[in-house]
């Protein structure tokens, strides 16, 4: 797709700079338009005047990305998936990450401390939080009653999305009427059921998944409810274990991402899901338990296929459990990783910077300007309560491992910052603290800057535990002056 | 009409030339919902339409194959690709022909290096000695390659001198008939001279010194060409540092064949989003036939243990991160995986499980793929129950 240009936008809106949108001019207004800050429809004049429909059209198709978004859930916790522009994130970047849901069977017991822990389930990491997306409620008891209560107990008690996932579709449809406001998403339209749950869709406005193992009948179900009225479908081109299935797998999504996103074939272009949970339904008995972590790996490393590859949501197994935080902090780093925005740029300013309320005989931390290292050793010197200066050296924006290594963080390079940045006219001492990894710098740094070096930590965790038991300047001024 | 709720209009003609209802959307979704419509939308029927599924995509560039070579032992190979990896839809004759291949990492120091604890549990008593170390990771986790790191070369760490390294890889070349990548220590002199070396007594082989970087590069690449290594080119997260190395390489001398690139491997969590970025651009660019980039590309994913989820105990953790022989390896594995899905060739590796589980997944993708398998109890995961 040829990404259309904030002046291809400006030309179809009336150019009135009304401000009604909240931006001084309409071309700002294209511009945000273009990165989805804000939405079409909140250009006033755009949906009040009858005369520019059809410029409103336009710009609804130029705007529209080759593989559709879709919504599931209603309120601050909704989630949009797909809606990708591009096929590898350098490209520009990707704008919904893949959105991770966790299953729970409607013979669930204990049901309603599972659904708050899902919910108020929160790791943060480097000043995000990282939290799940929503809940595949699966229907094991076959029965229509019970499906339905647990859909209800689940909106009762979390605003977390939900998919609702029934193999019959009278179940589904119970279900889903008693709990349509929340806009669920449906699990799942198939061969035989697609009309009856692709009437219920547009009714409803509910997204849709349609399934198959086959390509050309996932296209051929995405073709035919797209022809019936159906505007919100997910792909779910089904998730295989076993020798040579990974391959499987992996082969039907990059196909579907490829064909929709760079080739626009239409009934492609929407969000693809998989299931990693589904290793617990084709495993056969495990026998040794002290081996259940290995196959918990296995669902974990589809899942991490999947984020790796850009699908656009995952239902996972593991997690569900307090004992298995690991696997959800595994996946969600590499997601926060995948689906960081690549335009920004690795290095961050160097300089001297205040951490708390720094006076004349706090510490001096040195550190690179690489992006995430400067961040996490912020967060856990303040963490720390800690009232530092934190002197951030030109890395060339390369972490200190590889800098130091590859001499863009070397005893010079900080002696130029010391001086640019008047460190020691801030302060009654002249000692500076480096990084564990760079150990090997302290000889020379001290010649270079005419300081005492103390060498800190190897990672920024053990920051405070160092200052309380290290910080004496008064001793290592003498050494200083003994030299 | 700001105070009207409701407006009922039975059995009027109205005559006029222009007349407009201003009405706000939501009095008419809420009237509409109300009144249970099914909105706006209309029902239609429509007839099930079959549709074929099709995707071309072309690659007209090829990666270099590169080989490693134990003149009494065993070989292996890389690269050759000619479609992204794992695109086995492309057909045989695109398919990949060498899955990635694991390095194990064996340090001189390692029972004076500071090691994460699950490393340590696993390796043990071997860590003292790099010969045995060596030969433990062949024989028990079948490790088709190893790296040998100099680390205790460095005046910064234990200054030994160079003819301990030699005398180390000699003995790891007795011990083990893998092919073995040469690492060094991070001081540019000693470095230069540990390459010297190693790279003398190991002429008959074909093995890889790692690496030359911006610093050593002219008197490194030499080497590679005077006893026919390979050559790891290693540069900062820079896709045009790296170009102008491999372009300098090559005017040195060095075939194209001799020639693995290292654009930096960081860690999970901490950037590895910037290495993952660069080997895609790399690998597509080299497959649309950028010449300067269609070489296999090597990371050091042992760089995952760099992260404190990785080898920060469970006692030490800010948070509950669960237990730490379940976080480091997975770190490690996905470290790996991940980059393996942009192009990583060679990998770097260092606790046996995530090695092994590489290993494993990947030559998963070199298997026979089915066109089409039936649902193998797929659907099954909606209605089972799941004990485990």
């Amino acid at each position: 797709m040829v990404r259309p240009s904030p002046l291809d936008i400006y030309t179809l809106v009336d150019k009135s700079n009304c401000k009604e949108c909240g931006y001084d001019t309409c071309m700002a207004f294209a511009t945000d338009l273009l990165e989805r800050k804000i939405h079409l429809e909140d250009c006033t004049h755009l949906m009040k005047d009858q005369k520019q429909k059809k410029n409103y059209l336009k710009l609804k198709e130029l705007i529209t990305p080759p593989q559709k978004p879709v919504q599931i859930g209603v309120g601050p916790r909704k989630v949009i998936i797909g809606g990708e522009e591009v096929l590898m994130r350098h490209q520009l970047t990707f704008y919904n990450q893949t959105g991770i849901f966790i299953e729970i069977a409607d013979t669930q017991e204990d049901i309603i401390s599972i659904i708050k822990y899902l919910t108020d389930l929160k790791i943060e990491r480097m000043g995000e939080k990282l939290t799940l997306d929503g809940i595949a409620l699966r229907c094991v008891s076959k029965e229509g009653e019970k499906f339905m209560e647990a859909a209800k107990t689940i909106v009762n008690n979390t605003d977390l999305p939900i998919m609702l996932c029934c193999l019959d579709p009278e179940i589904l449809i119970k279900a889903a009427e008693e709990i349509k406001d929340k806009k669920p998403a449906l699990y799942a339209a198939t061969k035989k059921n697609w009309e009856l749950l692709g009437q219920f869709s547009i009714q409803n406005n509910l997204p849709l998944v349609v399934t198959s193992n086959n390509l050309d009948e996932l296209i051929s179900l995405s073709t035919t409810l797209d022809k019936l009225g159906v505007d919100q479908i997910i792909l779910d081109p089904g998730t295989f274990f076993g020798q040579g299935k990974i391959g499987f797998n992996y082969d039907n999504i990059v196909q579907l991402r490829t064909a929709g996103i760079e080739k626009n074939i239409y009934s492609a272009g929407w969000p693809i899901m998989g299931v990693p949970a589904a290793y617990w339904a084709q495993i056969r008995k495990i026998k040794k338990k002290e081996d259940l972590w290995k196959h918990k790996y296995q669902e974990v490393i589809m899942g991490s296929i999947m984020i790796s590859i850009d699908t656009s949501l995952i239902i996972l197994h593991t997690g569900k459990n307090k004992d298995d935080i690991w696997a959800l902090l595994a996946l969600m780093t590499l997601r926060q990783s995948i689906f960081s925005d690549p335009r920004i740029y690795p290095s961050v300013e160097p300089g001297l910077y205040e951490i708390g309320n720094p006076d004349q005989m706090s510490t001096v931390l040195v550190t690179s300007n690489y992006r995430l290292t400067k961040i996490p050793v912020e967060i856990d010197v303040k963490g720390a309560n800690i009232d530092s200066w934190l002197l951030v050296v030109d890395s060339e924006g390369i972490g200190i491992e590889s800098a130091v290594a590859g001499g863009q963080f070397s005893a010079s390079a900080i002696g130029e910052a010391v001086k640019e940045y008047n460190v020691f006219e801030k302060l009654n001492h002249r000692i500076l603290i480096i990084p564990g990894m760079a150990a090997r710098l302290s000889g020379a740094l001290e010649d270079e800057a005419d300081c005492y070096v103390l060498v800190g930590p190897r990672d920024s965790s053990g920051i405070k535990k160092f200052i309380d038991e290290m910080w004496t300047p008064e001793k290592y001024m003498k050494e200083y002056k003994n030299r | 009409m700001n105070e009207i709720d409701e407006i009922e209009i039975e059995n009027v003609d109205i005559f006029a030339e222009y007349l407009e209802f201003q009405i706000l959307p939501t009095i008419v979704s809420n009237a509409a919902q109300a009144v249970g419509l099914p909105s706006a939308k209309k029902l239609k029927k429509t007839e099930w339409t079959s549709t074929k599924f099709n995707l071309t995509l072309d690659y007209p560039g090829e990666i270099e194959t590169i080989q490693f070579m134990r003149s009494n032992g065993k070989s292996s190979t890389i690269g050759g690709e000619k479609a992204p990896p794992f695109y086995n839809f492309l057909g045989l004759n695109k398919k990949n022909p060498n899955p990635p291949l694991v390095t194990y990492d064996v340090f001189d120091m390692g029972d004076k290096m500071m090691l994460p604890k699950p490393i340590k549990k696993e390796y043990g008593d071997v860590l003292g000695d790099p010969a045995e170390w060596a030969k433990f990771a062949v024989k028990k986790f079948g490790a088709e390659c190893i790296t040998f790191h100099s680390l205790g070369i460095d005046p910064g760490t234990l200054d030994w001198p160079i003819s301990n390294s030699r005398r180390i890889f000699e003995d790891i070349l007795q011990a083990v008939d893998v092919p073995i990548i040469i690492g060094c220590s991070g001081n540019k002199e000693k470095d230069v001279e540990l390459f010297k070396a190693l790279s003398e007594v190991s002429q008959d082989d074909i093995l890889m010194l790692s690496a030359a970087d911006k610093t050593t590069w002219e008197e490194v690449i030499p080497l590679a060409i005077k006893y026919d290594h390979n050559c790891l080119l290693w540069t900062s997260l820079d896709l045009n540092n790296q170009i102008k190395m491999n372009k300098d390489a090559i005017e040195l001398g060095l075939p194209r064949n001799r020639i693995v690139m290292d654009p930096t491997c960081a860690t999970l969590g901490y950037g590895m989003e910037y290495s993952f970025s660069i080997y895609q651009r790399m690998r597509i660019a080299g497959l649309l036939g950028e010449e300067d980039l269609a070489f296999p590309i090597s990371g050091g994913t042992t760089n995952a243990w760099g992260a404190r989820e990785a080898w920060m105990s469970e006692k030490k953790t800010p948070d509950d991160w669960g237990k730490r022989e379940y976080r480091g390896p997975i770190w490690e594995i996905l470290n790996a995986l991940s980059l393996t899905l942009v192009g990583l060739d060679l990998a770097m590796m260092f606790h046996p499980v995530a090695a092994s589980h590489i290993k494993d997944i990947t030559s998963q993708f070199f298997t026979e793929i089915p066109k089409i398998i039936d649902d193998m109890g797929y659907y099954n995961w909606v209605s089972s129950q799941m004990k485990y």
